[in-house]
């Protein structure tokens, strides 16, 4: 079968490469709105927020090496009206900083966006500098939004996005280099809702972040040996599209996630629970096993954790293998 | 047109006289929701109640009727055990109706034994963990500097917290941007809940350790109104560029004799014949609270 669909189209037909388009969104969002302020910690050109500070400089507070206090003024700011910006790397926000992030960003709703840069295995720095439990310790937070955005054109989408939503947001962010997949003309992002890429009868590939090239050139490979595999990328791990991860599930009897991520407690728990709970069906879930990782080249990692398409037709396969006939 | 709500001033400061007549009152009033509501965290709310009394009713502008006034100061309060002194002064001050003071820490009620921000009007912070209200202060005045607003914010702190290290991140941010719209304050009591704080974790100098952070410090008898208000006068005086802080050395179970430095009060239930002689102890002031 033909694996053309209409959504299909909001893939470009060649991906590209873009660079640092989460400074240019942020610039933008400065531009946009005069109650949004930039917050950093010793890593201004690092997180891509130098160019909103040589713009913006009286809306740019670096706090140097304290990202504790700095979550905390943030949220004093956001007290007074104000959508604070908070940027280190995923790891420092979310780790070292739990305790801010939850009684007094979570535990108020505060209108601060957390903004952690370089996910999962895309650090060189090893271990301490690889967030990969970062979406479990977010979305257990109660009220806490979570986004994994997968390329430079939601990337673009996602930051006006986070300073609509009135609450507290973690993103994950990419810098430098960054791939582009989805078409900016036709690609729409919004928070809570997943996006169907491509329509399959056997399996549902569900995604998130940067494992969604993987998982289309694994649905490529399974359509060459007759497993038809839908795709559903979800830019927002919480609140999960429910409703979205069902009927495509339901049509397809098979489940496979997918995420640079542990496999504990990001996407692939969140879809495991829904399925549980609603529709329980064969699941195989890909990202990091129960382990920290080594230091290495993104490349290396995703390949020697099993981030790539060939883990993805393999877990697919298991899954379908399972597959229960309604 | 202007409204005259618009013109209505804040309640006008009090003077020292008037300042101890009331912290008599506040004693009292703490004691007796302590006795009928079956228990408080007394004594650092005794030992802390003469600082928090000079900032609510004489260098903070705020007003119960109008408690989100944008042109009033932010009062925040840091070790949410402290809640009760701040539970009488806001109901005083008309944040809430007073006969909410007898559900203290009920279930259900909103005034919980510790502070959390959005349960009643004036509890500005979520007190319970301690060392996190000093970054909030920080940012709500860089925030009211940014805007060109005028109003202060004033943390109250206790000296046990000072343990936490978040409280000198927030004490090198707010004198790095020169900060001189935040006045702090810690009830130096001298006990955290191990023991003495000169055991448990001895964070003294502590007014040296600010200035060497580049506030500015000033250390008195924290339950001698005249004292106090004086240093918060200094600390007060308009166009400042430095952050300050008054160190008020206290007295747990502060004005209440057989309270007075005794940790059985540490959390006090008081039976009617203790509620007496407390009351007892308790002279001046003018029962209008």
């Amino acid at each position: 079968m033909t694996l053309t669909t209409p959504t299909q189209s909001l893939l470009l037909a060649r991906p590209a490469e873009a660079f640092g388009p989460y400074k240019q969104a942020l610039i933008a969002l400065g531009e946009a709105r005069d109650d949004v302020v930039v917050l950093g910690a010793d890593l201004g050109t690092s997180t891509e927020i130098d160019g909103f500070q040589a713009r913006f400089p009286d809306r740019y507070f670096n706090v140097g090496a304290a990202e504790q206090n700095e979550i905390d003024i943030a949220v004093g700011m956001s007290f007074e009206g104000d959508i604070p910006f908070v940027h280190s790397f995923g790891v420092f926000l979310t780790r070292r900083a739990y305790e801010q992030v939850c009684v007094q960003v979570a535990m108020h709703r505060a209108n601060v966006k957390l903004v952690g840069v370089i996910p999962g295995l895309t650090s060189r720095l090893g271990p301490t500098h690889q967030a990969i439990e970062d979406l479990a310790l977010m979305r257990t937070l109660p009220g806490m939004t979570v986004l994994d955005p997968a390329d430079a054109t939601e990337i673009s989408q996602m930051v006006p996005a986070m300073a609509e939503v009135d609450g507290p947001v973690y993103a994950r962010m990419m810098r430098r280099e960054v791939p582009v997949l989805l078409d900016p003309e036709r690609y729409r992002f919004r928070i809570g809702q997943a996006v169907p890429l491509r329509s399959g009868a056997d399996v549902l590939l569900v995604t998130t972040g940067l494992m969604l090239a993987p998982v289309l050139a694994a649905a490529d490979l399974l359509a060459a040996r007759g497993v038809s595999a839908a795709v559903l990328h979800c830019p927002t791990v919480k609140p999960l599209d429910v409703p979205a991860v069902l009927d495509l599930a339901a049509t397809c009897r098979a489940v496979v996630t997918a995420e640079n991520h542990l496999v504990a407690g990001g996407l692939g728990s969140s879809v495991a629970e829904v399925l549980g709970e609603r529709l329980p069906l064969p699941l195989e879930r890909v990202g990091i096993r129960d382990t920290f990782a080594v230091p290495g080249s993104p490349e290396y990692l995703f390949a020697r954790y099993g981030l790539d398409a060939q883990e993805v037709v393999e877990a697919a396969l298991r899954a379908v293998a399972r597959r229960v006939q309604a | 047109m202007t409204s005259p709500e618009e013109f209505r001033p804040f309640p006008a400061p009090l003077d020292v006289a008037e300042l101890s007549a009331k912290t008599a009152d506040l004693r009292r009033l703490m004691i007796e929701v302590a006795h009928r509501t079956g228990g408080a965290y007394l004594a650092q709310a005794l030992s802390g109640i003469d600082l928090l009394t000079a900032i609510a009713y004489r260098f903070a502008r705020g007003d119960g009727a109008r408690p989100d006034h944008p042109d009033r100061d932010r009062l925040l309060l840091s070790p949410g055990h402290y809640a009760l002194a701040l539970y009488v002064v806001l109901a005083d001050r008309g944040y809430f109706d007073r006969d909410l003071l007898w559900t203290f820490k009920d279930d259900g009620s909103p005034l919980e034994l510790a502070t959390h921000r959005g349960t009643v009007p004036g509890v500005e912070a979520s007190g319970g963990s301690l060392g996190q209200v000093l970054s909030l202060g920080v940012g709500m005045a860089l925030a009211a500097r940014r805007r060109g607003q005028g109003h202060r914010v004033f943390v109250m702190m206790s000296d046990g917290e000072q343990d936490e290290g978040q409280i000198w991140e927030a004490a090198a941010s707010a004198a790095h941007y020169r900060l001189g719209n935040l006045v702090a304050t810690i009830d130096a009591n001298g006990f955290q809940v191990d023991g003495p704080c000169a055991q448990v974790m001895d964070m003294e100098p502590l007014a040296d350790k600010y200035r060497a952070f580049g506030w500015d410090a000033i250390e008195c008898d924290g339950n001698d109104m005249a004292a106090v208000v004086g240093a918060f006068q200094a600390l007060c005086a308009p166009g400042r560029q430095r952050p300050g802080i008054v160190i008020g050395r206290t007295v747990r179970g502060r004005g209440i004799s057989f309270m007075e430095g005794n940790p059985a009060f540490h959390y006090a239930r008081l039976d009617p014949g203790l509620r007496d002689r407390a009351m007892a102890d308790l002279e001046g002031g003018t029962d209008a609270v």
